[in-house]
Order: structure tokens, then sequence, then C-alpha cells
């Protein structure tokens, strides 16, 4: 009698430790569930976030796409007027060629200075001058004008360079 | 846990990306690119610049610009800058730490944990120095991968059943081709080969030699001693190699591109892409050699391969694409952009090991929409194709006939307007509804989708709250032929279907017409002018007539004519109605317009 009670008694404390190990995996499983569900929640709360500031970007930059493409008219136009005689037919494309960098400034196209200092946060080396007399490292010449819209390089300066002395020298 | 980010350091471009809500996303750099050049300059005042900012001082900056140091990856090489000499690996290092920093101030929090991709043919102290790099850059590499290892994972091609799989990757200046095989769900590379000098780059060079030797022989001016005009030539190139990857021709103008003792000279020619191909065709043959080596060493022949990978920016040539198509013999995998692949799939692979893309559920879409038949064998979808699951949408709709009981639910699956057409999943009764005239009865139907593809759908009437369901476990049953081939079908009869549903619902309305017709004189009794009960009862045979016909027009035509006669109707049992005084609207009536004046005298008359 007392043997089976015994028995019993084991039986049910191995099912009470089955239940134990059975509920501790649960809350582990549970836990986890939450953590993932939680994590992805802030996932998606930062991902609403930068989609917002994005948008905003988009919107703020949207006529830099147009007006890039602008810039080889403009740029074609300015080619025209420096090598075109100096003539009545002449001044009129130079009034053109102005009327068109006027409206693209009021859209925000602002030129890149390229006097002093060569700078490629602003500025695309094409060539090097090693003849000029001028400092280390100035521009010497522009290739292409570059822009900004809104701050933003649109487009870089081309320009030539006085060659910088290799200081290894 | 910080995020992992995947980093495809390249020759001469490198990426970044990371995995968001379980899906690779390339992360932007400061500038606002989703590509940063793999270039490292120091300027005058010792300022360190990477990226773009360090490729546009290169040319007046030589002495102290480094580019391509992925070629000297695990060698003694130095590079001496300043009186200081630096390691590969510590260039390296310094485009690592720009994408890091980049892709901080993106995510708005700290990285330190990377997955770096490097070619497939790296030896392991190449390996190792491309690990070092990370280090020396403040990231720990998790693991380094294969580049075409990345891409495959990038196209999901880890999953599935064993295969074999060749990436084709063409860049701005290496060329790599490489076999893998998938077995348990590992890559093992089986061969590789390719050249390490052959890009995109000298596609555009053979556009730009094409320009000169034109520009010459119609000028007789070599434009390749101007360094302006080489500029231009350069960037128009590499713009029509582009613009001629989905055109079959453009145009390329160059005002002004020089002058000679008679005044401007101005480039305009027009390429086609018969042309590039031609120009370029002895470099797409480049590819060919290392790619039947690859096969060769891999032993195995081209019908072998199951699947085609096309990796960096220069498999966007047709000419390329053709060539790999012919040799293989297979349709390439595209999809995914090939300058990012290799970084996404780097992303993929450290959401693997962070348990990120396990945890994730993968989320599916239904490949086609889901509804039910409606009157006149109409398909009316509930959920759209394509749409994420798991989901669930419900609509309400109602009998169609009078003291209706019962409706028949008939779950339906395709992109086709009618009922026949589309594939059943399954069909059940609701029944119980209590009679009431047609459209009066409100009948919820609901389509619950849950994650592993289960369509539940459920009939619910409103009134009694009783409702009938049923669960489709087999929606899916279909192959992704047939998925195809029923999309496919539904655009090819587009247009005929719409017709058809165009006749269906037009016949639905000059039913309901009909029947509102009927109702009304009923409803009215003698209360009707008996001229117009007799011109509507004519209109409503003529409708009923029209139905049998299944002419559209005939059908519209006679809707329109009962629609009207029944306004009249309306109008006169509404004026009727809450008026007290007869005489006052019958004095109303006549001094609207004359047409009103028939009215107006029956108004008196019944009065």
């Amino acid at each position: 009698m007392e043997e089976i009670n015994i028995e019993a008694a084991k039986h049910i404390r191995d099912e009470a430790g089955q239940a134990n190990t059975e509920l501790e995996s649960l809350r582990a499983q549970l836990a986890e569930a939450e953590a993932r569900a939680l994590r992805l929640h802030a996932d998606m709360e930062n991902m609403r976030r930068r989609m917002q500031r994005e948008r905003e970007e988009i919107w703020h930059f949207a006529a830099a796409d147009c007006l890039q493409k602008f810039l080889p008219v403009l740029d074609n136009l300015q080619r025209a007027v420096e090598v075109l005689p100096d003539t009545t037919w002449s001044q009129g494309v130079v009034l053109v060629s102005r009327q068109l960098e006027d409206t693209l400034v009021k859209f925000g196209l602002e030129p890149i200075p390229t006097v002093g200092c060569f700078d490629p946060q602003f500025h695309e080396a094409i060539a090097q001058d090693a003849d000029s007399s001028l400092p280390e490292n100035t521009i010497t010449g522009v290739f292409e004008r570059g822009y900004l819209f809104k701050g933003r390089v649109l487009r870089p300066s081309k320009v030539k360079v006085r060659a910088g002395g290799c200081s290894d020298e | 846990m910080s995020k992992i980010i995947g980093i495809d350091l390249g020759t001469t471009n490198s990426a970044v990306a990371y995995l968001e809500g379980g899906e690779p996303v390339i992360i932007p750099n400061t500038e606002g690119g989703r590509l940063t050049p793999s270039v490292v300059g120091f300027s005058k005042t010792g300022e360190l610049l990477v990226g773009t900012i360090a490729k546009r001082q290169a040319v007046s900056n030589p002495d102290r610009t480094v580019a391509s140091i992925k070629r000297h990856m695990g060698t003694s090489h130095k590079v001496r800058i300043d009186k200081k000499e630096y390691t590969p690996q510590e260039i390296s290092a310094m485009i690592l730490r720009k994408l890091k920093q980049d892709s901080e101030a993106y995510l708005g929090t700290t990285i330190e944990k990377a997955i770096i991709t490097v070619p497939a043919y790296f030896t392991d102290s190449q390996r190792q120095a491309t690990k070092d790099a990370g280090a020396i850059a403040g990231l720990e590499v998790l693991r380094i991968i294969n580049e075409p290892t990345a891409a495959a994972l990038a196209y999901g091609m880890d999953k599935g059943q064993d295969h074999t799989i060749l990436v084709f990757d063409l860049g701005g200046g290496t060329f790599d081709v490489s076999i893998l095989e998938l077995g348990d769900g590992l890559f093992e590379v089986k061969a590789t080969s390719g050249n390490n000098r052959l890009g995109g780059d000298d596609f555009d060079l053979r556009v730009q030699e094409y320009f000169v030797k034109e520009f010459k022989r119609d000028n007789g001016i070599d434009l390749s001693k101007d360094k302006v005009a080489t500029q231009r030539l350069r960037e128009a190139a590499e713009k029509a190699k582009i613009e001629l990857s989905t055109l079959q021709q453009t145009n390329v103008n160059l005002p002004f591109i020089t002058m000679d003792a008679e005044g401007p000279k101005h480039l305009d020619i027009t390429i086609t892409r018969a042309k590039f191909d031609e120009l370029t065709s002895d470099l797409v043959e480049l590819t060919m050699g290392p790619t039947r080596r690859a096969l060769q060493d891999a032993g195995l022949d081209p019908a072998q391969i199951d699947k085609v990978i096309l990796v960096g920016g220069s498999t966007r040539i047709p000419a390329v694409q053709d060539a790999v198509r012919r040799i293989i013999g297979k349709e390439p995998h595209k999809g995914v952009n090939p300058d990012e692949v290799v970084a996404l799939g780097a992303a993929i692979q450290g959401g693997v090991l962070s348990g990120d893309v396990k945890n994730v559920v993968l989320l599916d879409v239904t490949p086609l929409s889901l509804g039910i038949e409606t009157l006149g064998g109409v398909m009316t979808r509930l959920i759209e194709r394509n749409t994420t699951i798991p989901t669930s949408k419900s609509q309400i709709f109602s009998t169609a006939a009078d003291s209706q009981t019962t409706v028949e639910i008939h779950v339906l699956q395709g992109e086709r307007s009618m009922a026949q057409d589309n594939v059943t999943l399954g069909r059940f009764n609701l029944d119980g509804i209590p009679p009431a005239p047609r459209g009066i009865p409100k009948i919820e139907v609901s389509f619950d989708i849950d994650v592993n593809g289960i369509v539940n759908v459920k009939a619910k009437d409103m009134a009694t709250s009783k409702e009938q369901r049923i669960t489709i476990t087999s929606s899916t049953g279909l192959s992704d032929q047939e998925i195809e081939r029923m999309v496919k079908d539904a655009e090819k009869y587009a247009a005929e279907d719409a017709k058809r549903k165009e006749l269906v619902e037009a016949k639905n309305i000059a039913e309901q017409s009909a029947y509102a017709a009927e109702k009304l004189l009923k409803d009215l009794g003698d209360k009707a002018p008996a001229d117009k009960v007799e011109a509507v009862k004519q209109a409503v045979s003529e409708a009923r007539q029209a139905l049998s016909s299944n002419d559209l027009d005939q059908i519209k035509g006679a809707t329109e004519k009962l629609t009207t006669l029944m306004n009249e109707l309306s109008t006169i049992l509404y004026s009727q109605a809450g008026k007290d005084e007869p005489g006052e609207e019958t004095h109303a009536h006549k001094h609207t317009s004359d047409g009103q004046t028939f009215d107006a005298d029956y108004d008196v008359e019944k009065k």
C-alpha cells in the first residue's frame, strides 16, 4: 500500500517537474515572441520616421533632378556666348543666355564660385596646371561651371588646378 | 541589440545595406549616393577624404589619392603618403569607417557589427586582411562571405532544393565569374575565373574613341588632344552607353566642342545599339573565355547550371545579357539592382546570423486575387493579387431575388472578370435568411488568409447572425507556371472580359430597373395615371425583351427609356405625397415647363 503511494507520489512529482519544464519553455517562448514583436514595432516606428524625413527631402529637392537636366543647355548657351563675335546678333543670344540663367536661379540654382582654393566639396579637378605661377592648389581654369541647389552640390565645378608639390619630395 | 550591416567592399565602388523588417535596404551615404567610390585621399592640410570627394580631387592630388586598394589586399604593398606608410588594410579601413559613420547617421544608432564580402577567389590572407580592415574601422566582422554567395542570398537562392548557380559579375573595373553549388543550405564555390582588368569603363572608352574618330573624319580635328573636349566626350560616352541599355539609339549633341579658323565646331552623332554592340563586341567576347573556363574547372556542362545571376552595373548592357544567355542557354535572374545585390545579400547574411531572418516571419503575398461570384457570373474581388499576407477583408452583399432564403458563396481565385474563367476554390451555402425583398438582407462575406496561406471564408447574415464558413487549404496548389499563365491570360483577355462584364452589369441594371418599376406600379396601384402606367409597362416589357437579346446598346437604350419614365412617375408620386392642397400643387405644376403640363392636367383630373 505504502509502496503504491510512493509510486504515485513519484509519478506526481515527475509530472509536476515536466509541467514546470514546459511552463519554463513556454515562458521563454513568450518572452522571445514579445521581444520580437517589440523589436518589429520599433523597426516600424523608425521606418515611419525615416520615411517621413525622406518624403520631406524628396519634396524639398524635387526640382533638383529637373534643374540638373537643364544644366547642359545652360552650359552650351554660355559656350556659344563665349565664342560668338560681338554683333547685335550675338548680343541677343547673350540676353537669352542670361535670361535662362536668371530663371534657373529663381528656382534655386546657385553657381559655385571658382576663385581661389580648390575644394573637393565643390570642385572636381579635371586637369593639373604645372606652369602657373599661382600658389599650390589654386584654381587656374574652369572647364564647366558647377551649381548648388538649396545648399547641396547639384554638380561640382570642373576645374584645372595648380599642381600641388608632392610632400614626399 | 545593434544592427548588423552588410558591406560590399568593391574595387571601384562600395555599398552598404541593412535589414529592415526582414527586407534588405541600401543605406545612402551622406552625399545622398547609394554607391560610395572606393577612393581615399589626403588633402594638403592632412584632412582625410573618402568617397566622392576623394575622387573629385584625385587628378589634382594624385600622389595623395588611393584608388582600387582592393587589388593589393593581403599583400605587403604599402601606400606612402606624406612620409607615412599605410597598409592596404588601413586604407580599406578608411572606406569602411566612412560606410560605418554614414550608416550610423542614417539609422541614428551605433553600428558595431558587419558582414563584409570578398571575391570568391580571395585567399585566406586576403580574407584576413579584409577582416583586419574591419577591425581597424571599429567594426566586429562577424563573417567574411563570398560576393557571389551574397548575390545568391539576395535572390533567396539559399532556400529550396540543391542547385548549381553561375554568378556573372561585370563591375566597373573587374570581371568575375563564379560557380556555386548549394547543398544542405550551404554554398560551395566550385570554380571561379575572371579578368581583373575588364569593366564598364572599357565600354565607355570604346564609345568615346568612336566619337573622336567620327569627329576627325568629318572635321579633321583630333579632339583627344583637347582636355575639355575629352572630358565632355567621356561623360557623353557613359551617358550614351546607359541610354543604349534601354533605347535602340541615342543622340549625342555637344555644341561648341572645339574651334578652328572657320569658327566653332559641333559634335552631333546618333549612335545605335547595333553600333555600340559592334564597338564593344570584343569586350563582351572577353567575358566568354573565363565563363567557359569556370564551367570546365567545375566539370559542368552549361546545361547543368540551374540558375544564372547577373551582378555589376555593366550586366545591364543587352549584348552582355545576350552573351550569357547564349553560353548558358538560360534566362538570367534579374530584378535586384546589379550594383546593389552583393551588399543586399550581405545584409541578409547579417540577418541570418543575428536570428533576424529566422525570427521574422517571411511575409508572403497572394499570387492571385480572391473573391466570390456575384450576380450575372461576375467575379467580385475581395483580396487583390500581391497583397501581403496575413490579411483579411470583408464586404456586405445582398440577395438577388425576392424572398431568397439561401445564398451560395462561390469562392474564386484568378484575375479574370468572369467567374467561369477563374479557378473555383470552394462553394458553400448560407441558408435560413428571413424572406425579404431582394437587396434588403445584409450578408457579410469575410476572407481571411493566415500566414500559411490558408484561406477562411465566412458568410454571415447580419439579421440573424447565422453564419457558415469554409476553410481552403489548397489555394496555393497551383504551380508557378499556372499562376503565370493565369495572370497572362487576364492581360490577354482584359478587353474581352471588360466587355462581358459591362454587358452583365448593364443586364443587372436593366433587370433591377424592371423590377423596381413593377414594384413601383404595384405600390402606386390606382394612384398612378393610367397612360403613364401603360407606358412604364410597355418599357418594362421592352427591357425584358432587350435582356434576352444580349445586345449591350439595346439593353442600355431600354434601361434608359424605362428610367426616364420612372423618374417622371416618381416625380408625380413625390409631389402628391405630403401635399394637402391639390390646387396649389396643380398650380405649381402649371408653372413648370411646357413638357410638364401633361402631368399637371392629370393631377387635376385625378383629384
